[in-house]
């Protein structure tokens, strides 16, 4: 199992704030290892660069050289940008996705994770991502379920 | 031994290399995507690792410092870039070959000699005489306890930084008529 991974999470993996807990349940099992694409790296990097002295970049750097937690996964981003407009043909009029999670989500599917982990709400990333197949967390709350059904719906008919 | 990946080389080959227990980066980790490729063999030949690619264009570029070495029917080529060590002879392996030959190829395998496979020109796998050493554990445990040791006050202004990015992100959005 591939977990493809927003920034929203790495962020909390690697600074001692809210959501931090949630994850430490969810990567209990120590047999979870997350993908990171090139994208969700410079997004994370360039927020923990931002007080270096924390040590939290050059942590971040280490993980993903040493490639045990974190794993660079290459994206072939033409397939990803082709996906992302498969996505936005699909998806657009239902869902009203940004460009940010329609390339996040599309990259996700172009990498073969089957999972996206993301605690960013606000946005329509965590509902494209159930619509487009993957397995989401943390879980989908009622409302993104009710988005998610009306999109394969409209979809589907 | 320590490799350096060129960008072109598959996820599947670095993850084999680090399985067998050798120390490989790849060129996307040293931030090196879009590094010329002399740039790329002198970080290779700096840090001691051994350079691995796709990308025939190295071969025919005699500018480059280091003799390519091609390694036994394996589909990428090799620098040595100062380190003077060679791979097993690795040949890759077709489907039809897989079939055709295969006690040959078993033959080859008690001997101690690894396959690439490949199907449709793809390689998909390998077949080696000894398993690979057990993938690491992650270790998240550890980790946490790193986490928790680190300033509460400066992580949350930190993730404050973050979440009002992502705010001017959605308020763009909402500007272009997304994200109702």
């Amino acid at each position: 199992m591939r977990f493809a991974v927003d920034s929203s999470v790495l962020v909390r993996l690697y600074l001692n704030a809210e959501g931090a807990d949630a994850l430490e349940r969810f990567l209990a099992d120590d047999a979870k290892v997350i993908s990171v694409s090139e994208l969700a790296r410079v997004e994370v990097l360039n927020v923990l660069l931002r007080d270096p002295a924390l040590g939290a970049a050059a942590r971040f750097a280490d993980d993903l050289d040493e490639g045990v937690r974190l794993r660079t996964e290459s994206v072939d981003w033409p397939e990803a940008f082709q996906q992302a407009e498969s996505l936005a043909r699909r998806f657009s009029r239902t869902l009203r996705p940004g460009g940010h999670d329609l390339v996040l989500v599309a990259a996700a599917v172009a990498m073969g994770a089957s999972w996206l982990l993301s605690f960013d709400r606000n946005s329509r990333q965590r509902p494209l991502a159930a619509a487009a197949g993957l397995h989401v967390w943390p879980p989908l709350d009622k409302d993104e379920k009710g988005l998610v059904r009306h999109a394969s719906q409209q979809t589907s008919g | 031994m320590k490799f350096l990946l060129d960008q072109d080389v598959y996820g599947l080959t670095a993850r084999f290399l680090r399985q067998l227990g050798h120390e490989v980066v790849t060129a996307a980790e040293r931030r090196l995507s879009r590094a010329a490729d002399s740039d790329l063999l002198a970080r290779a030949a700096q840090d001691g690792r051994l350079f691995v690619t796709r990308d025939k264009d190295f071969a025919k570029n005699k500018r480059l410092p280091g003799a390519p070495r091609i390694v036994g029917g394996l589909n990428f080529d090799l620098w040595g870039c100062g380190v003077s060590r060679t791979m097993s002879d690795m040949k890759t392996l077709t489907m039809r070959d897989l079939n055709r030959k295969t006690a040959r190829v078993l033959d080859a395998l008690e001997r101690g000699e690894t396959f690439e496979l490949h199907r449709n020109g793809k390689a998909v796998g390998y077949l080696t005489h000894t398993a690979p050493p057990p993938e690491r554990k992650p270790d998240w445990k550890a980790h946490f306890e790193w986490l928790r040791r680190q300033p509460k006050a400066r992580g949350k202004a930190l993730l404050a930084e973050f979440e009002e990015d992502r705010r001017r992100l959605r308020a763009r959005e909402k500007a272009m008529g997304n994200l109702p």
